[in-house]
Order: structure tokens, then sequence, then C-alpha cells
């Protein structure tokens, strides 16, 4: 019992890092840590979407260093963050290469800033911006600051101005924020979200129809949604629908056509080009390279 | 009818067009054990919409990428899905994922396997599902 009283007081302070280890027993106990590490999952998801706030003191970044970058480019650290960050399929962070990670606008910056790795005494102490592919593939623009002391093949990535990304909430900023979301926004949000996750094979309904339904106004909904969950609403709503429809042609022999207009594209030729944009070949061959796997 | 499986933790069985899983070992699942069920699970069902009976008295936890994966992809060509569960930990993760995701399809927990079967035929039969 001290040890998930010690573990709430980490999770009151904001430290969503650790997760409880269990035993086999289906005891009392047992699944107080169970919905504890339910809960602990979510609050990271919510943080990352710069939800929690320390309300007294000023926000903290949630970490200091959280990759380190080897001469080959290659992560040789990563913390609790980065680890959250990507929702890692497997902990198999260790060794991937860093520039995999991120998005194709991003590898280009990536690539010039490792080559200077290559020159002899050369120092990196920069802030950049980097697109970062989160596993739902939305991209995510996150500010680092990457070190790389003199003398050392390495580079440290470390979050650069987390405290600017969270104060947005509860500080007016004129250069970041248009409007402050209340407690119902919020709530209005995630229906809006559902609404679109339980909707992907229709077209994507105008923001009017939406603010009718949900009983707000356009603006509230295109920006709250944007400062919520970090992606416009519609690239959130097509890049969702991409994937679903990606996940039914893996996992299915349907014809691909059959499947597109189930989903609720308009045209093939529209789909099969947006899906040769995001992974470079047709989905035919697609389905055929992952099934092989 | 027991389906044919390589998935060691898990059986697969249909009858009456329902779609029996269960979890045979005490395992945490994981995104790629989610994925490999959710593959396993749409080889086995031939782009049939089946309504599928999970038992997960055995599932000891799933984490947050696996439970994700499960309401959006994994949820693909579900008509209905009853989760057996007992208290305490499969029903409270149960009671989680139904909360949390509130998932379109009609998904319901139970104790009791006879329950959870005429749940499942019911939407079988309910030709406006």
């Amino acid at each position: 019992m001290d040890k998930i009283i010690n573990y709430v007081l980490q999770l009151a302070q904001g430290n969503f890092s650790q997760i409880l280890d269990f035993p086999d027993t289906k005891d009392k106990i047992t699944s107080i840590r169970v919905a504890l590490n339910l809960l602990t999952e979510e609050l990271r998801e919510s943080a990352m979407y710069s939800n929690f706030v320390p309300f007294d003191r000023e926000p903290e970044p949630h970490s200091s260093i959280i990759y380190i970058i080897n001469e080959h480019g290659k992560i040789d650290f990563v913390n609790q963050y980065g680890i959250s960050e990507l929702d890692n399929l497997d902990n198999k962070l260790i060794g991937t290469d860093f520039s995999s990670l991120l998005s194709r606008d991003s590898q280009e910056e990536w690539e010039r800033i490792l080559a200077k790795m290559t020159i002899p005494d050369a120092t990196i102490d920069t802030v950049v911006t980097l697109g970062i592919v989160t596993r739902e593939d939305q991209v995510r623009n996150r500010i680092y600051t990457l070190y790389k002391p003199k003398g050392m093949n390495i580079i440290i990535i470390s979050l650069k101005s987390s405290a600017r990304n969270l104060t947005h909430w509860i500080i007016p900023d004129s250069d970041h924020t248009k409007i402050k979301l209340r407690p119902e926004d919020k709530l209005m949000l995630m229906e809006v979200k559902k609404y679109l996750n339980d909707n992907l094979d229709q077209s994507f309904m105008s923001l009017k129809k939406m603010a009718e339904i949900f009983g707000t106004n356009e603006f509230r909904i295109k920006s709250g949604f944007k400062i919520l969950f970090d992606i416009p609403i519609s690239t959130y709503f097509h890049q969702k629908k991409l994937r679903m429809t990606t996940a039914m042609i893996i996992e299915s022999d349907l014809p691909i056509s059959t499947i597109v207009y189930k989903m609720g594209y308009k045209s093939l030729t529209q789909f099969y080009n947006t899906f040769n944009d995001k992974f470079g070949i047709p989905p035919g061959q697609y389905r055929k390279l992952y099934k092989k796997q | 009818m027991k389906l044919t499986t390589s998935i060691p933790y898990v059986t697969f069985k249909e009858k009456d067009n329902i779609l029996l899983i269960k979890f045979t070992k005490n395992k945490s699942i994981s995104l790629i054990m989610a994925k490999e069920i959710v593959m396993e699970r749409a080889r086995l069902q031939l782009d049939r919409e089946l309504p599928i009976l999970c038992d997960a008295r055995k599932i000891k936890y799933v984490d947050k990428a696996a439970r994700d994966y499960f309401a959006n992809e994994g949820s693909l060509f579900i008509k209905a899905l009853a989760i057996l569960a007992e208290p305490p930990i499969a029903n409270i993760l149960a009671r989680h994922y139904l909360e949390t995701y509130k998932p379109a399809i009609p998904t319901k927990i139970f104790a009791k396997k006879s329950e959870a079967w005429a749940f499942l035929k019911n939407t079988l039969n309910d030709k406006n599902q």
C-alpha cells in the first residue's frame, strides 16, 4: 500500500513517467494497481496535448534530456517522455535511426545538422522545430534544443520551451492563442473528435454544420481543435480516414475499390493519389508487401 | 468449430456465425500482440462482419497503444462485441475500454457466457444493425 500511496503522490506532482508493476494475483490491491496504470497512461497522453499545467508555479519541462543520438544518427538513449511521445511500438527505439521518426520535411533539416558530426571540433547548440511522426501517423511539431559538446560525437536533444508550449493554456499570448478553452469547450471538442472517429466513412462535414450540431461556432471548433489536439481538424480527419482505410486494405481481401467507396472516398483516383503520396506505392502493392511480411 | 491459429495465447472458435476469441494465458497485451490478434481474426473471418465474443477473463493487462489499436483498426468487421470479464482485473480493463472509447458498435460486458451469447445472437437477428 505504501508503494501505491507514493505512486499517487508522484502522479499528483505531474510525474507520469512511471508505471506500477503488479503480480498475477487477482485481488483488490492488484486491481487498484491496474486502475492506476490505466490512469497514468491516459494522463500521460493528455499531458502531451498540454492539458496538464501545475498551477502553483511556472510549468516545467517534462524532462531534460530526451534523446542522445550517436555519430551514426542512431538513438543511444531515450527517456520515458520520448517513448511516450512516439508511443513506441515495442520500446525498441535504441539503435533506431532518429531520422526515421521524423516527418519528411524535418528529415532534411536533421540531415544538415547531422552532417556537422563529421566535422572535427564542430559544436551544435541550436533550437530547432522538428516534426515527430506519432503512432497515429500524425506529425507533431516539437521545439527541441540540440547540443553537441565539443570533442564528443553525440547530439543531446532536449525539449525546449515546453514551458512555452504549456503556458498558452493559462496565460493568453497574443502571438500564440486567440481563444482560451473553457472546460465545456474541451468536452465539446472531445465529442467532436469522437464524432469524426465514428464517421470516417463519410465526407468531412463542414465546420458550419458541425457548429450547428455541437452548439458552438466555427471558429471555436477550428481553433479549439488545433489547440487541444495539436492538429488541424480536417487534417486529423483525413489522416485518420486514410489510416482506417489502409487497415482495411491490409486486414481484408476485399477489392480495393470496394474498400475505397465503403470508406466514403468520392473517387478511386483521388484515393490512389493520396495513398501514393503517403506511402510511395499504390495500395495493391502495399497490401502484397504487408501480407508477405 | 475450433479454428486453427499460430498464436499460442489465444483460441478462436466459430459457432452459429459468432466468433469466440478466448485468451488462454495470463498475458499483458502489447500493440504488437494486438495487431497479431486482429490480423488473425481478419484472416479467419474471411471478410465477413461477425459478432465477437471476447473471453478476456485471463487477460492481465492491455497497454495504451494496444487499447487504442483495438478501438480503432481493431474494430473493423465487428458487428457487435461481448466482453466476458470477471472482477476485479478483467472487469476494470473492460469497463475502462467501454467508458473511454465508447465504441460505435454495440458493446457490452458480461460475467456469464450464456448472457453474452444471447446478446450477440440478438444482434444477428436485428436487421437494423
